[in-house]
């Protein structure tokens, strides 16, 4: 039984890897017949819309159907035990051989995107900002502090693709942006019972912070799908475009936002317009994610953007070479000369409380 | 080596081969990227392991030692079930090395008894 589902879904991953690559040959999209989007286009292409391009609607219906499923079914270890479970404890159901078979063809599709050039957001809590500008920031514990320079990008990354378009409320929605649960949260606040997520009061003052960043081919190599076990075997055993493209990463933890499915979790954040009903969500908007399995530098030409909640989206800093008194030339972010002065009062303020953190840190 | 999943007449166990020493042996990028995480702008080892957004979550620490006054923590890959001893630093990695491979098929085996399904060879 088991392994007659394992040779089901080998063969429908083959096909539809099989699908997603030598659609190329033909100059258009096997399946929208519009004429197949440059290199470049592409960069710029909602994930929707590229899919569109190389997978039925049935399909991609698929892939968001895959949401809540288990993609560690074969994950041998006690460690990742809770992370089979849903937040209520129920166990997630395995993912069907049509879930993993369109999982893998819309990684087929988007992963290829992630290269030397492409154009990626890195969001950042607002918490963090003051630490970027100075350059340095605090971690560790109270009792060990550490003060480390933060001129790169790591963690979670994105395509800007991802979110192009979306005012700062519906990309929290989208990335499924930390899975808080406490009254008030960087990214998001809860109520605890019922349990309702919406757009935190403090991206609602302040905005949602990205750094836009401009991958190198070494960047780009160390940016990684991160999936659960029986995606990742997958993978390797019928995917050969994602091979190198992905790794494995357990979920740990039945309340954790983490698919495990390579893309971002559906938080039912409560949207912002006063129009919609009152429990309206942000719809999820479907993307690859990346891990940055090693961090990449700051690049010359890098931008602090900041989102708003009707839209708006504001260069806040830029991050380039500067000469020092002492003659020295290092790179690191300037304020935008346009900020108004409230702005501008703002974010140095924040740089200043993360220089006297550096300080007090002995930094 | 990663345990397979049969299905029995009285549920599903995992399976656990016979030993052989490459099913147990570090892969060079395995250790590779540990060592790009030999830098001092970033966590303690202590919590690299343990970032919810790192490359490091599939490692289990399964024990540590103290040698010519360093500590080394001992990890196994979940999955995949090589090893590794990492020197711990208050910022990144220090030396990293792997595990032999019968060692790690022990530290592996010593696992077994905590799985949900039970192992048989």
């Amino acid at each position: 039984m088991k392994e007659r589902f394992t040779l089901r879904v080998a063969i429908l991953v083959a096909l539809a890897a099989l699908c997603a690559t030598a659609s190329y040959a033909a100059g258009h999209c096997p399946v929208s017949h519009q004429p197949l989007p440059s290199a470049a286009q592409r960069q710029f292409l909602p994930p929707v819309k590229l899919l569109g391009c190389f997978m039925t609607p049935e399909e991609i219906n698929t892939v968001r159907s895959a949401i809540g499923h288990d993609a560690q079914v074969t994950a041998t270890d006690p460690a990742f035990e809770s992370g089979e479970l849903n937040p209520d404890g129920s166990m997630r159901p395995p993912l069907t051989a049509s879930q993993f078979a369109a999982l893998i063809k819309m990684h087929s599709v988007l992963a290829e995107d992630m290269r030397n050039g492409a154009v990626i957001r890195k969001f950042i809590q607002n918490s963090d900002i003051g630490g970027f500008l100075y350059g340095r920031t605090v971690i560790g514990s109270p009792s060990a502090p550490i003060v480390v320079t933060t001129n790169t990008v790591r963690g979670f990354v994105g395509l800007e693709r991802n979110t192009q378009g979306l005012d700062a409320g519906a990309t929290v929605g989208a990335l499924g942006l930390d899975f808080e649960t406490t009254p008030l949260g960087q990214y998001t606040d809860a109520t605890a019972d019922p349990l309702l997520r919406q757009v935190s009061l403090e991206i609602r003052t302040h905005g949602l912070h990205s750094i836009r960043h401009i991958m190198v081919t070494q960047g780009a190599s160390d940016a990684k799908i991160p999936l659960g076990k029986d995606l990742n075997d997958t993978v390797q055993a019928s995917a050969p475009t994602l091979i190198g493209r992905s790794f494995e990463m357990n979920r740990q933890g039945q309340t954790n936002p983490y698919t495990a499915l390579g893309i971002s979790h559906n938080l039912f954040l409560l949207t912002l317009d006063p129009s919609d009903p009152p429990t309206a969500t942000y719809p999820l908007h479907l993307n690859e994610e990346d891990v940055m399995t090693v961090p990449t530098p700051l690049a010359v030409g890098d931008v602090l953007f900041r989102r708003k909640t009707n839209g708006q989206e504001t260069p806040i800093a830029r991050y380039i070479r500067g000469h020092n008194p002492d003659g020295t030339v290092t790179n690191r972010w300037f304020l935008s000369q346009s900020l108004s002065a409230a702005d501008k009062a703002y974010y140095r303020g924040l740089l200043q409380q993360a220089a006297a953190r550096v300080a007090a840190a002995g930094g | 080596m990663p345990l397979t999943r049969l299905e029995t007449a009285n549920g599903p166990v995992w399976v656990r081969a016979p030993y052989r020493p490459e099913d147990y042996t570090a892969p060079q990028d395995a250790l590779h990227l540990f060592e790009r995480w030999q830098r001092d702008d970033v966590e303690s080892s202590q919590a690299l392991l343990t970032l919810r957004d790192g490359p490091f979550g599939n490692y289990v620490e399964v024990g540590r030692q103290a040698r010519d006054g360093k500590t080394w923590l001992v990890l196994l890959e979940a999955s995949r079930e090589f090893g590794v001893e990492v020197e711990t630093r208050r910022s990144g990695f220090g030396k990293v090395v792997a595990i032999e491979p019968r060692r790690a098929y022990e530290l592996a085996v010593a696992r077994d008894p905590l799985r949900k399904l039970p192992v048989v060879a």
